[in-house]
């Protein structure tokens, strides 16, 4: 669901939460829709590379000293996809905090004209920056 | 005068409770985004080459040795600039840290390819240059996904 900020009134905590609610499930589903797909993919090509490197060592197509050095590195691979992941999780949870704090900064600019922050709340027109 | 005063308790208070509203992304930094597409178009094509059979001799490692260094030149000045930009809350300071990480992994396999490539050259279809895609796509992403939105 999206909200028309410019005209977003809460008038207490709990209509504040439930703003908040709202933005954060719908921040948190686009997120994970357009990233989803991400790590299944790099963990699908490690492992047809896997594969191919097992066939190669069979027939004879490289040493086992070749074969050694490359599952080596597809190794390291597969574990800075592990590491991947745990990245994507800090964006997301940062996305999560700016999303609080962009309604936040909307729920006091519209009651007070402040705008407490600007990179978040941008309105049309410009709008006074508290700093 | 009234206004300067408002400003002034505006900031203040700006600094207490939303500090957490510092941006995510540092400022847009143009030098980490050209390196780290140069590092990851001479790595794409590094590994298109190695699967047409362009170094399936390791003789012709020694030709490539000035492509290797290109690449691994502009992932130390990415792995920098990533290193050094300014962040303001705590998801962000680690997330940094892992995007330096990320940097350096793609790096790493690029070394790995090299040594792959000098000891035994790279044959098509072995595998052998998967592991450096997937690490350097994943340092591309992290960088995109650093920048502000």
């Amino acid at each position: 669901m999206s909200i028309d900020f410019s005209t977003l009134q809460v008038d207490n905590a709990d209509e504040l939460a439930t703003v908040l609610e709202q933005q954060l499930g719908a921040t948190a589903t686009d997120w994970w829709n357009a990233n989803k797909s991400v790590v299944p993919g790099y963990l699908r090509s490690l492992a047809e590379a896997a594969i191919q490197t097992r066939t190669a060592l069979a027939n004879h197509q490289i040493t086992p000293e070749a074969a050694d050095l490359i599952l080596h590195n597809q190794e390291l691979a597969f574990n800075q996809t592990l590491q991947f992941t745990k990245f994507m999780t800090l964006v997301l949870s940062q996305t999560l905090l700016n999303t609080v704090f962009q309604v936040v900064g909307w729920v006091i600019y519209n009651r007070t004209g402040i705008n407490l922050a600007p990179n978040l709340v941008q309105p049309a027109g410009g709008g006074a920056a508290a700093s | 005068m009234f206004q300067t005063m408002r400003r002034g308790a505006a900031c203040a208070l700006s600094v207490i409770a939303l500090s957490g509203c510092a941006i995510f992304a540092p400022p847009d930094d143009p030098v980490l985004d050209a390196k780290i597409t140069t590092a990851y178009e001479g790595v794409a094509k590094l590994a298109a080459e190695g699967e047409m059979g362009l170094y399936a001799d390791k003789a012709t490692y020694a030709g490539a040795i000035a492509t290797y260094a290109d690449i691994q030149a502009a992932l130390a000045v990415a792995a920098v600039r990533a290193g050094s930009q300014p962040y303001a809350a705590r998801p962000a300071q680690k997330a940094i840290a892992a995007e330096v990480s990320l940097i350096q992994g793609c790096s790493a396999q690029v070394k790995g390819l090299a040594q792959l490539h000098q000891m035994a050259g790279i044959i098509p279809n072995t595998g052998a240059t998967t592991a450096m895609m997937v690490s350097c796509d994943q340092a591309a992403k992290a960088v995109t996904a650093m920048k502000p939105r």
